[in-house]
């Protein structure tokens, strides 16, 4: 008895806990709301065939529980009614599956028109590409790819001279326009997953992946990494901020093309403790220290490992680390001053702090950029 | 009443009867087939990609070594036809012995890819080859072991029973079955290894409908 | 007049006596007969009975088990309460994920259905007097014991074990950046291969034994669901546990050897690496392949013993046994061209999904004429709620959960956004995680007395039950809805996301004091089964006057050789279940045609003189 009870609180349980829920899809900020069609449609069928059998259980214990002179009945099958269940299965499985293979067909078909941009994957971090004025994507191979060339773009081909190069985390895109989203990974397997889009795939190292979808309305989205990539997988985030066509227009002039970028790149190598074109050229004018610190932190990747709130992670936190004393890996302790988080960032396998594994990629840095990030450190206190 | 039946034709232990063992071995036969399978198909889907090299480079011991395993074969097939005489089971020793040469001239054919510049982390066709032929040789060396086993109170000069005796045929066919499996499957992957490349796959895939025709 | 077997009453243990005559060999070493009184340490550590090593294998799997459930523990603990445990770090978090993961699927679900349920089992079902290999049987064991220590090993190597998920996938699972990657994953590579050979050895013992050592009468249709879901279920292992053989070799070369199976050219950590032209996917295909079949490895006993739970505790013939096996051996078959639902977001060509999202589909129709078919059972049965029963009512709810949610993730447009959420956490721990698991204690309580001739105690066997059923609801019933949501899978920690509102943190503490809860009432299964294993009250040989063949062994225990001087004859299937008048409502399989009427549970239309369909 307490059985059936069980399984009809179940049943309402359920029930009033879908109703009651706070956590549902979230708002559909794409083309794609048939996708949300054919889950509401599964989830109708499928709940009713939960309520029914668990209720029909239910009665079932009830009516015909174990009682003192009752036998059970020697009925053993009913060909005529299980050839009915598989037939009445068998045409809910069709009416699920029909408007999920029509919409998959969809998606794999990206319109001739779609505007494109490339997302290259890397332990922990985004980069972006642009087709730029050309309309084209430069040809790239693994073995170009360097820290000052993170998408391996081959020098010889004229056509990624003008690809626009994203200098930081985040993704400009225009409401309303269809885009391809063309997926790299220079590592290992990631996916590049924005819940409000519904569509996504995963980036596979040797592969150039892709998915579609015009995106319906404004506003910034957060891009989680949804293929488990090592220690830094949770930390690894990024955006995408849908603009209206002025707004997107200017974003996209103010960042810099590859061609800008080698050319500013072999400046700083030049000069010594350069100024503003060092940082990178998108990270805009501010001149503050720490401000110009915090950018770089984020265009980098290094949020994903280190935190600025204390809070433990992949790698050690900046909160209060400078002149704290380290203890490293060979037993030595040493203070956090300016010249030992210098060697830090830029030869990360000098030292490995005692406890973090040694896993930080090494990037090129210039003087003015360490600068700048340790003194970025010093202000988180 | 129960009525429990005296079961007295039958042995009473299933372990026992050739049947069973014979029943074992081709289930066994099945899971190394898949086995095979697989990585057949792992080399095939592999051979699709670009930069595939074909092995060109046939080591001559390769040959010895397909007329060694064959030599192997027959000499067991002689043993399961004799099996309840003596000869046959000298049939089988010189089986194991001609295996043991199988594995020999295998072990030559690696030294002479080597020392060709095939080696196990090159370019992927070579990274099959010792991988594929690697586990076949294991799979040799699995069944010299069992052969082994069968036969140990042979191998010791003990006086053997009638029941004892009637076991040992029953390895014998046994092995012989093991054995002539053994050398089909090294036929193909010598096959596989040397004659499928990426133009035979597409043939096949285009006769079947898995692929378009290209352009030749 | 029905007999219920030579029932010894005194249920006492039965010891092993030495059998005369020709029950107690096993032909092992080929002497053949009786071997006399064995010295402690050959009757029950390097036994070749298979009741011994089955039971080798239960504890084992449940010994290892438990270490997986306290990884859980540790996983929820840095969920619900993020960053307060300093010791789960990022990799230790990883690592507690990846072995929960594999420990939970292979070494204890598939050794403890194949190894345990199996062993125990078949030969009892089937009339026979043990494995037609025992000795390989017994080596079988062994390598898994070997499996179990090298895998536990890993905590001990440099650096860890592995955390690169269950499934491995490369190339992280051998890059830096992942754990374990110096000798965690080497490990974990070669304790699966020392698995896979004892699944193999096993594997053979059960199919062979099926196909040849059944006892005079017992023809294939005759035999219980249970042994059709462990015979099927191990066929699948034979031909997929290859696959996975496979790409575990192809990893370690790939690690080991430097080859590039799987491992294009990629710039790890800032270092060109020499790998070049591998491929991620066909690692992913070839782990499918054999891992979709795995959890059919893992169901199809599952349905096999809830069919014969809810046969013998509603005291009526299961409900259509020919489709019954017939459904087992098309999921069986079916389950072999579905593995590319797991990779609908992999970059594989996306053609691949229209076909594996129909398979897919396909196969929920003999699930759910599975599912129909129990709860057909029960109605006009005499359902009686035991301990067994309860379990078995349990595994029909949540597998029913566990199986509509597959819906969503098998259409592939569907499973697109939920792919690598909770949602598929959700979905594999109820169909994989708690109903199976339902039916394994299910089986455990239902034949324990007919491992030690004693009765579990019933009051811990129902708090068990009921914390366990309710509690996994109140684990994973919410869960989905985080997935909808669209909380990613495998993340340590979710913090500052303007999608992710502060009551979804809420659910999850609620979640992880669910799964401690329920974690801590698995003590009471083990409590009740160490202590009613020595105190337990005798049970007698059949107290769920059930009509199957392991019911009716001379001695309860059964010993040595299972039948006493003669095999059993079997004169009708294990359901006869259901008369009316007498004494008994049910009739062996021994009962001989003259002694209550013709057989009736596997030819459709029954024996003049029996009523169809009429509650008695």
């Amino acid at each position: 008895m307490a059985m059936a009870l069980a399984l009809i609180l179940i049943v309402i349980g359920t029930v009033a806990f879908h109703f009651a829920s706070p956590w549902w899809l979230t708002p559909l900020a794409s083309n794609w709301q048939q996708m949300d069609d054919a889950l509401m449609l599964t989830l109708y069928i499928t709940a009713a065939i939960f309520i029914l059998i668990n209720l029909f259980v239910a009665y079932a214990v009830i009516r015909f529980r174990h009682r003192d002179g009752v036998r059970a009945s020697r009925e053993s099958h009913n060909k005529k009614l299980e050839w009915w269940l598989i037939g009445i299965t068998s045409v809910g499985i069709a009416v699920m599956l029909a408007p999920g293979l029509d919409v998959y067909a969809k998606l794999i078909n990206a319109p001739a028109d779609a505007m494109q941009f490339e997302v290259m994957g890397q332990q922990w971090q985004w980069h972006y590409r642009l087709p730029g004025r050309d309309g084209r994507l430069g040809k790239t191979d693994v073995r170009h790819i360097a820290p000052e060339n993170p998408f391996g773009l081959s020098e010889q081909d004229p056509n990624g001279q003008d690809d626009v190069l994203v200098e930081s985390q985040e993704i400009h895109i225009p409401v309303g326009r269809a885009v391809k989203v063309l997926l790299r990974s220079q590592d290992v397997l990631h996916d590049f997953y924005v819940p409000q889009f519904r569509t996504r795939m995963n980036m596979v190292p040797g592969m150039v992946t892709s998915f579609w979808f015009t995106p319906t309305r404004t506003g910034k989205f957060e891009v989680l990494c949804a293929q488990l990539c090592g220690v830094g997988h949770a930390n690894m985030r990024s955006w995408v901020i849908v603009d209206e066509a002025p707004a997107y227009a200017a974003w996209l002039a103010s960042q810099p093309t590859f061609a800008a970028k080698k050319a500013g790149v072999s400046a700083a190598a030049g000069a010594a403790g350069a100024g503003a074109g060092a940082v990178g050229a998108g990270a805009g004018a501010a001149t503050d220290i720490g401000v110009q610190g915090k950018l770089l932190a984020q265009a980098r990747g290094c949020i994903a490992c280190h935190s600025i709130d204390g809070a433990p992670g992949v790698g050690p936190t900046w909160k209060g680390l400078y002149g704290k004393n380290e203890t490293l890996d060979n037993g030595n302790s040493v203070v956090a001053d300016d010249a030992y988080l210098a060697q830090a960032i830029a030869d990360p396998k000098a030292s490995i702090v005692k406890g973090y594994p040694p896993v930080m990629p090494q990037q090129p840095w210039s003087d003015a950029e360490l600068a700048a990030l340790v003194g970025y450190i010093k202000t988180l206190k | 009443m129960n009525t429990l039946v005296h079961s007295g034709a039958a042995p009473a232990l299933p372990g026992l009867s050739y049947v069973a063992r014979r029943a074992g071995l081709w289930v066994f036969l099945g899971v190394i087939t898949s086995l095979f399978m697989l990585f057949g198909a792992a080399y095939v889907m592999r051979m699709a990609m670009a930069d595939w090299q074909p092995l060109r480079y046939v080591p001559w011991q390769l040959w010895l070594s397909t007329a060694l395993l064959a030599g192997a074969c027959g000499a067991w097939e002689l043993a399961r036809r004799r099996a309840h005489q003596s000869d046959g089971r000298r049939a089988g020793m010189a089986g194991c012995a001609l295996s043991l040469a199988f594995l020999g001239a295998q072990w030559w054919a690696w030294q002479a890819m080597i020392a060709m510049q095939y080696r196990v982390d090159g370019n992927p066709a070579d990274s099959f080859f010792f991988m594929l032929t690697g586990l076949h040789g294991l799979h040799v060396i699995g069944g010299l072991l069992a052969a082994l086993l069968a036969g140990r109170a042979l191998l010791q000069g003990e006086a053997m029973g009638g029941l004892a005796r009637y076991r040992l045929a029953g390895s014998i066919a046994l092995c012989a079955q093991y054995w002539h499996y053994l050398l089909g499957l090294w036929l193909v992957l010598f096959a596989l290894l040397f004659w499928v490349t990426p133009d035979v796959v597409q043939i096949v895939c285009e006769s079947v409908g898995l692929r378009t025709p290209q352009p030749k | 007049m029905a007999d219920e077997g030579h029932e010894h009453g005194n249920g006492a243990r039965g010891g092993h006596q030495p059998d005369g005559g020709r029950g107690g060999g096993h032909g092992g070493h080929g002497d053949g007969h009786d071997h006399g009184p064995q010295s402690w340490v050959t009757k029950y550590v390097w036994s070749q009975d298979h009741k011994v090593i089955a039971i080798q294998y239960t504890i084992t799997a449940i010994v290892v088990g438990l270490v997986a459930l306290v990884l859980s523990d540790l996983m929820r603990l840095q969920l619900g309460y993020p960053g307060k445990f300093a010791f789960i770090d990022a990799q230790r978090y990883y690592q507690f994920i990846t072995m929960h993961g594999m420990i939970m699927v292979v070494y204890l679900l598939t050794a403890l259905f194949l190894g345990g349920f199996g062993n125990y089992l078949i030969p009892l079902m089937v009339g026979a007097r043990d494995m037609v290999f025992p000795f390989l049987n017994m080596l079988s064991y062994w390598f898994y014991l070997a499996s179990v220590l090298i895998l536990l090993g890993s905590f001990f190597v440099p650096g860890g074990p592995t955390g690169a998920g269950w499934t491995l996938y490369p190339p992280q699972a051998i890059l830096p950046g992942t754990p374990g990657v110096d000798g965690g994953i080497v490990t974990m590579l070669i304790s699966l291969v020392v698995f896979i050979a004892a699944a193999t050895m096993g594997g053979l013992n059960y199919v062979t034994t099926i196909l040849q050592a059944r006892t005079r009468g017992m023809t294939l249709m005759r035999m219980p669901l249970t042994v059709w879901g462990i015979f099927v279920a191990t066929i699948l292992a034979l031909l997929a546990f290859p696959a996975l053989f496979v790409s575990g070799v192809m990893m370690l070369f790939d690690k080991t050897l430097g080859s590039s199976f799987f491992m294009p050219a990629v710039v790890s950590m800032g270092q060109h690496l020499d790998h070049k032209g591998g491929s991620p996917l066909l690692f992913q295909h070839l782990f499918w392949f054999f891992g979709h079949p795995e959890v059919y490895i893992v169901a199809l006993p599952a349905f096999g013993i809830i069919s014969d739970l809810v046969s013998v505790h509603a005291r009526k013939c299961i409900f259509g046994y020919r489709m019954m096996v017939w459904a087992i051996v098309i999921i069986g078959g079916l389950s072999f061209v579905v593995w590319a639902h797991h990779m609908y977001v992999s970059g594989m060509h996306p053609w691949f999904g229209f076909f594996f999202a129909t398979t897919t589909l396909i196969i929920a129709v003999p699930t759910a004429l599975k599912v129909y078919n129990w709860t057909l059972t029960l109605w006009r049965g005499d359902i009686h709620l035991t301990v067994p029963m309860l379990f078995a009512l349990g595994f029909i709810s949540t597998f029913v959960l566990g199986g509509v949610t597959g819906l969503f993730l098998g259409n592939v447009s569907v499973d697109i956004p939920l792919s690598n959420t909770y949602f598929v956490v959700a979905h594999f721990h109820m169909v994989m995680g708690v109903s199976p698991v339902l039916a394994v204690f299910g089986g455990l309580y239902h034949w324990f007395p007919k491992m030690s001739g004693r009765m579990y105690n019933e009051a811990l066997g129902k708090l068990h039950f009921w914390v366990t059923f309710i509690g996994s609801y109140a684990i994973f019933f919410p869960m989905h809805y985080l997935g909808i949501l669209g909380m990613p899978r495998r993340y340590y920690a979710y913090e500052n996301y303007s999608f992710i509102p502060p009551s979804a943190q809420l659910m999850n503490e609620f979640i992880t004091i669910a799964a401690i809860i329920v974690g801590v009432a698995q003590l009471a299964f083990v409590f009740n089964f160490i202590v009613s294993t020595f105190r337990g009250k005798p049970a007698g040989g059949n107290p769920w006057r059930a009509a199957s063949l392991e019911w009716f062994t001379p001695q309860t225990p059964p010993v040595h050789g299972n039948w006493g001087p003669e095999l059993p004859v079997v004169y009708r299937g294990a359901y006869d279940y259901g008369h009316a008048g007498g004494d008994t409502d049910y009739l062996p399989q021994t009962t001989g045609p003259d002694d209550g009427g013709g057989e009736h549970a596997a030819r459709p239309g029954l024996a003049p003189g029996l009523d169809k369909g009429k509650p008695a």
